[in-house]
């Protein structure tokens, strides 16, 4: 009896954190694609046959700017390479690189506008998580 | 007797020519159903007894046979009915592909769009050569960050090299587009400035 209860438990767990892993992996997917709806957000999203690219620009939109960096931070396990740089005393994504695509991000601090590109390569999965390399400006 | 008899021998010439009446056969069909016939006539009683009863027995069979079909149940017809129905209409959906523009490769920006100033742009007539340069620079773009990624001291191109060949690279691309709105929102994009 104890032995099931501490297998189940175990399982439970592993579950867990599997599935909290799988949803993470779409953290930037899901901003880019959220900002195809907004208002004053100009918008690109660019599909071939190898691959999709969404790049947005957008100005004086803090509020997005921060969802931007949070879903960078939480996807940051799966990302092979992560490029930053500090502004005003904060750590601010440059460059992402995953296994199957990359997100990039220039803020011009002279009029408070952002670009972003997100690039996703068709295959299997797009975040595998692999040893993270950080380089910082 | 002998008229008799040369009578009936008419008769049969004429029966088997189709030229009898329906009462010469009956007369016929008496004259042979008798016993005492003469020797010359007698290989003709056969014949008379099949016409009599053998093609009676053959027409009863038929019947018989067509009212031992029994009819279909209503359910069976119906699944029938179904079944052909669904045949047809598998066969037009496998077919269908045959008859339209089968050879048209789809257009590989298909799903692309831009939304600019608050308008989606759906048209790929329209936004195709736009779309092509971005997706050029987008991929320049990555290019650029894995070799400013991987670039180490020890390597032979340094940073400032780098950044100015992809630079060049970007505005050859970027002058290539004859919108000059669309270039200047390019260069913004990418934060650079080309000459």
């Amino acid at each position: 009896m104890r032995t099931k209860h501490v297998v189940l438990a175990v399982l439970f767990l592993m579950t867990g954190s599997l599935i909290g892993e799988l949803q993470a992996q779409e953290n930037i997917k899901a901003v880019m694609n959220k900002c195809i709806t907004m208002d004053n957000v100009d918008v690109n999203r660019i599909r071939s046959k190898d691959r999709t690219i969404i790049t947005v620009t957008f100005k004086n939109n803090d509020a997005l700017m921060n969802e931007i960096s949070e879903a960078c931070r939480k996807d940051e396990p799966q990302a092979e390479h992560i490029s930053e740089s500090k502004k005003n005393g904060k750590m601010v994504p440059n460059f992402y690189r995953f296994d199957k695509g990359s997100f990039s991000i220039k803020v011009n601090e002279e009029d408070n506008s952002v670009s972003a590109t997100f690039v996703e390569e068709k295959g299997d999965s797009f975040y595998a998580p692999k040893r993270t390399q950080r380089t910082v400006k | 007797m002998e008229e008799k008899i040369k009578h009936i021998e008419e008769l049969l010439e004429r029966f088997f020519e189709g030229q009898t009446s329906n009462a010469e056969e009956q007369e016929l069909y008496i004259f042979f159903g008798s016993d005492d016939l003469p020797e010359h006539l007698a290989p003709y009683k056969p014949v008379f007894g099949y016409f009599e009863t053998g093609l009676m027995e053959e027409i009863q069979s038929s019947s018989e046979k067509q009212a031992s079909v029994k009819p279909l149940p209503l359910r069976r017809k119906v699944l029938m009915v179904l079944t052909s129905v669904a045949a047809v209409v598998l066969a037009f959906f496998l077919l269908q592909p045959l008859f339209t523009h089968q050879n048209e490769e789809p257009d590989p920006f298909e799903g692309s769009f831009i939304v600019r100033n608050g308008e989606r742009i759906d048209d790929l007539d329209q936004i195709r050569p736009e779309l092509e340069l971005k997706m050029q620079l987008a991929l320049l773009q990555e290019e650029r960050a894995d070799r400013l990624l991987n670039w180490n001291a020890d390597d032979e191109d340094p940073l400032q090299m780098i950044e100015q060949e992809l630079k060049a690279q970007y505005c050859e691309l970027i002058h290539q587009f004859p919108d000059e709105a669309v270039q200047q929102e390019v260069k913004d994009i990418l934060q650079i400035e080309c000459e």
